[in-house]
């Protein structure tokens, strides 16, 4: 798995690439808790190159969203983790797990950095 | 039949997908077939990495593969604690974000993706999981 980390005005992009599994979730959960520890909590995931994730990486994507959207703010300041470019294998995980209805997805990054 | 054995470590599931990777390859699954049983095979791996054997004591698993017939069997033995796949609730998959338990999905993905799971267990061939696919999806038979 590798992460790239893009920083813009109001919105930080995180590109996933490769697998995440129960050996490199912890690495995710890291980079997302370090963005949300700082207060920037409006974060778009691009998974265009993200080859597999295994329900450890879905646990990951789960809490960090409750993280992100739970902060007791005002609506203007409210955060939230959106999903760019989800692969057909990746969604099929997505649909099977019922994550389809719990995260808003969009069908580029340019979208769903919009959308804050 | 092939088969691999590797310490039940984190660092043990590349080598595992790209195994079963190999396998499907060898028994002739189609692409979205075999991304399926890797997922599934993943996700089982890690349940014995994380459950069967004491952090501080990890031992041994073995996977192994057979094609018999339409069906890819997968094995995967390890020597640890008894699992009991009834102990694991199944997800609520309707629960809204703030009431969705975290855990569970594993074994959930597991019988998705598979058309048979079996677990077995007794003290002297410790603990079998038993995954079938078959490779003709049922509405394909003649019948």
């Amino acid at each position: 798995m590798e992460i790239a980390h893009r920083q813009m005005n109001r919105v930080d992009l995180l590109e996933i690439a490769g697998r995440v599994d129960a050996a490199t979730a912890p690495q995710f959960k890291r980079q997302l808790d370090t963005l949300l520890d700082a207060g920037r909590n409006r974060i778009v995931l691009d998974l265009a190159k993200l080859e597999s994730i295994s329900s450890a990486g879905l646990r990951v994507l789960l809490e960090a969203r409750r993280r992100a959207r739970d902060w007791n703010l005002a609506e203007e300041e409210g955060g939230d983790i959106r999903i760019a470019n989800l692969p057909p294998r990746i969604k099929e995980v997505f649909d099977l797990t019922g994550f389809t209805t719990l995260f808003e997805l969009y069908d580029d990054t340019v979208e769903a950095a919009g959308s804050f | 039949m092939d088969s691999i054995t590797l310490p039940a470590t984190l660092e043990a599931l590349a080598r595992i997908s790209a195994f079963i990777a190999d396998a499907a390859e060898r028994a002739g699954l189609d692409e979205q077939v075999a991304w399926q049983v890797q997922l599934a095979v993943d996700e089982a791996a890690t349940n014995v990495i994380q459950h069967a054997y004491a952090p501080d004591a990890p031992g041994e698993m073995t996977l192994s593969w057979r094609r018999e017939g339409d069906c890819f069997i997968v094995t995967l033995r390890d020597f640890g604690r008894q699992f009991d796949p009834g102990s694991i609730p199944p997800p609520d998959l309707s629960a809204p974000l703030g009431e969705r338990r975290a855990g569970g999905l594993g074994l959930y993905l597991i019988s998705r993706l598979m058309d048979e799971v079996r677990f077995d267990f007794n003290p002297q061939s410790g603990n079998v999981l038993t995954m079938t696919r078959r490779l003709t999806p049922p509405e394909a038979l003649s019948h």
